[in-house]
């Protein structure tokens, strides 16, 4: 069918527009009033039984070519689980009045179709029916009734566009994530083997020279920071799928803390660490996850300070049983507005862009870490003297 | 004292992997013997009798939480201390849904990898 006009049936007043776009199209088409008015009954008849049973029926008004002859033909589409008898007046009346009428009953909808063939006088053709078309397309609401219908169809419409926008920005989002979460698998493997080949080169029996163990140092600090990079990368697409996992332990902080600061210090050699802690309290944390933050807090301060330079990792109890961690360097320090954006995801200041290498990655992941935590996180700089980046974590409720 | 031989099965698909493990292992006294898939797990374990079984996350063709939970529901083999390994940041997780004894992630320091296979083959049975 060619379809000039829809009209979706929701209440009594489709039945009026039902009417009143039948006569219109069957005035337009030249027939004679009286076929105009058996036609547009007929339509509004089975549009009235529809409405009685349903409120998402939809009517169709086109017309059906078959070979050189035209029908004018109205279809009404509604819920397959609504069944009509002759017991239905509307349904039995209807089917009196137009020389066409079938039901057909489909997995998806039930249809009823109204045909009256149009006399070969009237000369149609594709050409005449698109200007009818697009006459009923643009003419104006017959009543506010139908402006409103329009208007609400339009909004419809777009809000389904909208959705269906947002279906595909969140699917390729999810593909995103997944991609990265199966990559960084992938390229986990190979930094296995590369380091597991590298140490087994430097615990050869034959003694190897110093220059080729040197090399082989390298290798192995270089793997260490892909391994690094490649985790980043894995943790910041778990966070955007919200499946980050903790596994949270008690433990004595200080001992975790001293732990932590002498891996750190055979890490970066160059930098002196001074520690100052209070008494030794319990908390719950995941040890690996916290180990993170450390090793980025503290390795972001050896990146930002000259060799010889100081770090110094404090503690102290707040009374609202917090533990404050702070990291003092004695480094390059960060204008006001890097210590405002330093925890967005990617973020980089300006001044470090091409001095220090580096993909924004680990403060993100780190606040993200200490918030899951139940902390807090926020630093202060000044340019040119250092910076302190302080967290804090709950202390376990049992100690 | 754990007094029965050093046996150890390895399933693990990938190539390297495999003679890094073996290599390793074979140093430090294990006789090893290596899988790259799943196929006939349970009649290569009761034939090899493995003191030590190391289990990849990734294993074909039915991963190794899969193979883990055959082994530790067969009679025969429940008993033999499994290694979860696996470069997967879950690992924790993966190892207890699988029921694997001890876990060890990817990548690995070579003296972890010995001390764990002892550790595990030493454990109180």
């Amino acid at each position: 069918m060619i379809k000039v006009v829809s009209i979706s049936l929701e209440n009594e007043m489709d039945l009026v527009l039902s009417h009143k776009r039948s006569m219109k199209v069957a005035e337009r088409l030249g027939l004679t009033v009286a076929t105009q008015t058996t036609f547009a009954t007929a339509v509004s008849e089975i549009a009235r039984t529809v409405i009685e049973h349903t409120d998402d029926g939809i009517l169709d008004i086109g017309l059906e070519q078959s070979k050189t002859r035209y029908s004018l033909m109205a279809t009404v589409t509604f819920n397959k689980d609504i069944r009509f008898t002759n017991s239905d007046a509307g349904f039995y009346y209807a089917q009196k009045l137009v020389p066409g009428f079938d039901l057909a009953e489909t997995e998806a909808a039930n249809m009823i179709t109204m045909k009256i063939g149009l006399p070969r006088s009237l000369k149609l053709d594709p050409v005449k029916i698109g200007i009818l078309k697009k006459d009923f397309e643009e003419e104006l609401p017959l009543n506010p009734y139908e402006e409103i219908k329009l208007r609400n169809m339009t909004l419809h419409r777009q809000a389904s566009e909208k959705d269906e926008a947002l279906r595909q920005s969140r699917l390729i989002d999810e593909k995103k994530n997944e991609f990265i979460s199966i990559a960084s698998h992938e390229l986990k493997t190979p930094i296995t083997v590369l380091k597991a080949y590298t140490q087994m080169a430097k615990a050869h029996k034959e003694p190897i020279n110093e220059h080729v163990q040197s090399l082989l140092t390298k290798i192995d600090v270089q793997s260490n920071k892909l391994l690094t990079l490649v985790q980043q990368l894995l943790d910041i697409s778990k966070i955007e799928n919200g499946n980050l996992q903790y596994n949270m332990k008690e433990v004595s902080f200080n001992d975790f803390l001293h732990a932590q600061v002498a891996i750190m210090r055979h890490i970066l050699p160059y930098h002196t660490f001074k520690t100052n802690f209070c008494d030794d309290v319990k908390v719950m944390i995941d040890g690996l996850r916290m180990e993170q933050v450390l090793a980025n807090l503290l390795g972001n301060a050896a990146k930002y300070s000259d060799r010889n330079t100081s770090i110094s990792v404090s503690t102290t109890l707040s009374e609202e049983g917090m533990i404050t961690i702070s990291i003092t360097d004695q480094g390059r320090g960060m204008s006001a507005e890097t210590t405002h954006s330093v925890f967005e995801k990617f973020y980089r200041a300006k001044d470090v862009l091409k001095s220090h290498t580096g993909l924004g990655m680990g403060l993100y992941i780190t606040s993200k870490i200490v918030n899951d935590h139940n902390g807090k996180i926020w630093v202060e700089s000044t340019e040119g003297s250092g910076s302190t980046f302080h967290f804090t974590i709950p202390l376990s409720t049992t100690s | 004292m754990n007094t029965a031989a050093k046996r150890i099965m390895i399933f693990d698909d990938d190539d390297d992997i495999q003679s890094i493990c073996t290599y390793i292992l074979e140093q430090d006294g294990w006789q090893v013997s290596v899988y790259g898939n799943c196929a006939g797990l349970i009649d290569h374990i009761t034939a090899f009798k493995p003191s030590v079984i190391l289990m990849d996350n990734w294993i074909p063709d039915e991963g190794g939480v899969n193979a883990t939970q055959r082994i530790k529901s067969t009679q025969d083999t429940k008993y033999i201390p499994v290694i979860y390994f696996s470069a997967n940041s879950d690992i924790e997780s993966l190892a207890k849904t699988a029921g694997a004894d001890m876990f060890l992630p990817k990548p690995f320091d070579l003296d972890e990898l010995k001390e764990i296979v002892n550790k595990a083959f030493h454990r109180p049975q």
